[in-house]
């Protein structure tokens, strides 16, 4: 039956100013799932990007992703095989959203799996996609870039955890 | 454990309405989720706009599929409902999520929305789009855009939580 | 000057708020190996559904999810997806079917050790008995050079309160161990 408060903010923070990555880390174990939404912009149309690993990155071609995209009117899918710094979402200097749900995120028996949604109208684009880690161990930190560019000041990061019963 | 996602209000249409707003809202939570489960009146699936604060959203990137196509556009409808022609008593599954709507940037959101009709076309999408305002996120409205939502459909906002 | 709305004003918000809208229901987790997971006796007191899924099966190359709805068995489902596999867009729409499916929804022998799916189920108004019953799906897996995403559809088409979900292989093969599903409500 109902466990009551499932759904928690594990943490937030905003952009003072513009950096070229922001990480969280010593991200509790102690939930089943996550939710990381970035609101935020980029100083050029550029990427989103992130890596995960237990106490620091992953920087090794151990990512894969599918992707499901529209751009201008086109809809399309692609694909990432032995990714070093795995793709979120188009970005640019117009505030987006991103949402990316990190599943299963410390179990220590399985290779990580993620689903990502959003999109970006300064970059004219929107993506759906599934991605993976391949790795075993639990998640506790992650650090999102932008792909060639800084993140904007006023990008805000929320972490959300989801506790199953 | 601290806090949780918060039913913030919701409505229930007994007859038809051609917009649902949702004011007053809270400044104490980080982002907005409004589910809606809706149906138009008329022929059309594709028939909702958002406003945030009285300002019509300006602009989306919206990929959809029918059922036998996925396509991309541009557009500012924030809407994917089942219509007249879809199959009786079915109704959309469609949320848009406002992120870090206290902000001082523009409004920037997510939508996804499902028809859903027994056959083998049916409209299914997601958008990326913004509203210019940077006002702190105080109203919510969503139109039918020339049509009516009908009666049984309902709209629920929610807070998600703030630290 | 801005337009007058002729809509409905849902609330003038203040107080009484609903707090811990979001609450766990049950949670399955495999320690072995299972022809399918059901939740019964699903409470009345949530208005909207959420399952969160993370799946793989034994099936060589992976399988398809069967989703039933109270145990209904009968051709009064439908389901449209909008994916993708890497290469292509995948579109796919089907009714009346005998249950909603996950079409190469899930990981199977042949993908990488470890792999599972992720799934997350919304289900809107499942208690409303003037609706029949939509569902959204976002889902999908990535086996490095294989796997899709999906923005799945579906329907049963039933007015009935939901009080029992199955999910099961398609073809008949099981869910593996850590495959897990976990029920939450939503309170509206």
């Amino acid at each position: 039956m109902a466990a009551g408060s499932t759904y928690s903010t594990i943490m937030t923070n905003t952009l003072g100013s513009a950096a070229a990555s922001y990480t969280l880390s010593s991200i509790p174990s102690t939930y089943t799932d996550l939710i990381l939404v970035i609101d935020g912009s980029t100083v050029s149309n550029i990427q989103f990007r992130m890596r995960v690993g237990n106490g620091s990155v992953d920087t090794n071609s151990n990512y894969g992703g599918t992707q499901l995209y529209g751009y201008a009117t086109t809809a399309g899918s692609g694909r990432e095989t032995n990714a070093t710094n795995p793709y979120i979402g188009a970005s640019s200097t117009t505030n987006s959203t991103h949402i990316i749900q990190f599943m299963n995120y410390a179990n220590t028996n399985v290779l990580k799996t993620w689903l990502t949604k959003g999109g970006d109208m300064g970059s004219n684009q929107i993506d759906l996609s599934a991605y993976c880690w391949r790795s075993t161990s639990a998640i506790n930190t992650i650090q999102i870039s932008g792909n060639g560019g800084n993140i904007s000041s006023g990008t805000t990061f929320t972490l959300y955890g989801i506790s199953a019963a | 454990m601290p806090n949780t996602m918060t039913l913030i209000a919701s409505q229930t249409l007994s007859t038809t309405a051609a917009s649902i707003t949702f004011s007053s809202i809270p400044q104490t939570y980080t982002d907005l989720k409004l589910i809606l489960s809706a149906r138009l009146s008329g022929s059309s699936n594709v028939g909702g706009t958002i406003q945030i604060n009285g300002v019509t959203s300006n602009a989306q990137r919206v990929i959809f599929g029918t059922g036998s196509a996925v396509n991309s556009e541009q557009n500012n409808l924030t809407g994917i409902h089942n219509s007249n022609t879809y199959t009786t008593n079915t109704f959309s599954n469609s949320e848009i999520y406002v992120s870090n709507y206290t902000s001082s940037n523009n409004k920037n959101y997510h939508y996804e929305g499902t028809t859903e009709n027994n056959a083998t076309a049916s409209y299914i999408g997601m958008a990326a789009g913004v509203v210019n305002t940077t006002s702190p996120v105080t109203s919510i409205t969503t139109l039918a855009a020339g049509d009516t939502y009908t009666a049984n459909s309902t709209f629920y906002l929610y807070g998600i939580v703030k630290q | 000057m801005s337009p007058i709305l002729t809509g409905v004003i849902a609330s003038g918000i203040s107080g009484n708020l609903l707090t811990n809208s979001f609450e766990s229901i049950a949670t399955f987790t495999l320690t072995g190996n299972s022809t399918g997971i059901t939740f019964s006796s699903i409470p009345s007191t949530y208005k909207h559904l959420q399952l969160r899924m993370f799946l793989r099966g034994d099936r060589n190359g992976g399988d398809d999810l069967n989703i039933k709805f109270n145990s209904d068995t009968g051709n009064n489902y439908s389901d449209h997806v909008m994916g993708g596999d890497g290469a292509n867009t995948a579109p796919y729409g089907q009714a009346p079917f005998g249950f909603i499916y996950s079409y190469q929804g899930f990981p199977g022998a042949g993908t990488a050790t470890g792999l599972f799916y992720g799934g997350i189920m919304d289900i809107v108004d499942y208690q409303n008995t003037s609706k029949n019953k939509t569902i959204k799906m976002f889902q999908g897996y990535d086996n490095n050079g294989g796997g899709n995403v999906q923005f799945t559809s579906g329907s049963w088409m039933n007015t009935a309160a939901i009080n029992n979900i199955s999910i099961a292989p398609r073809y008949g093969t099981n869910f593996v161990q850590y495959s897990q599903i976990a029920l939450y409500g939503i309170k509206g």
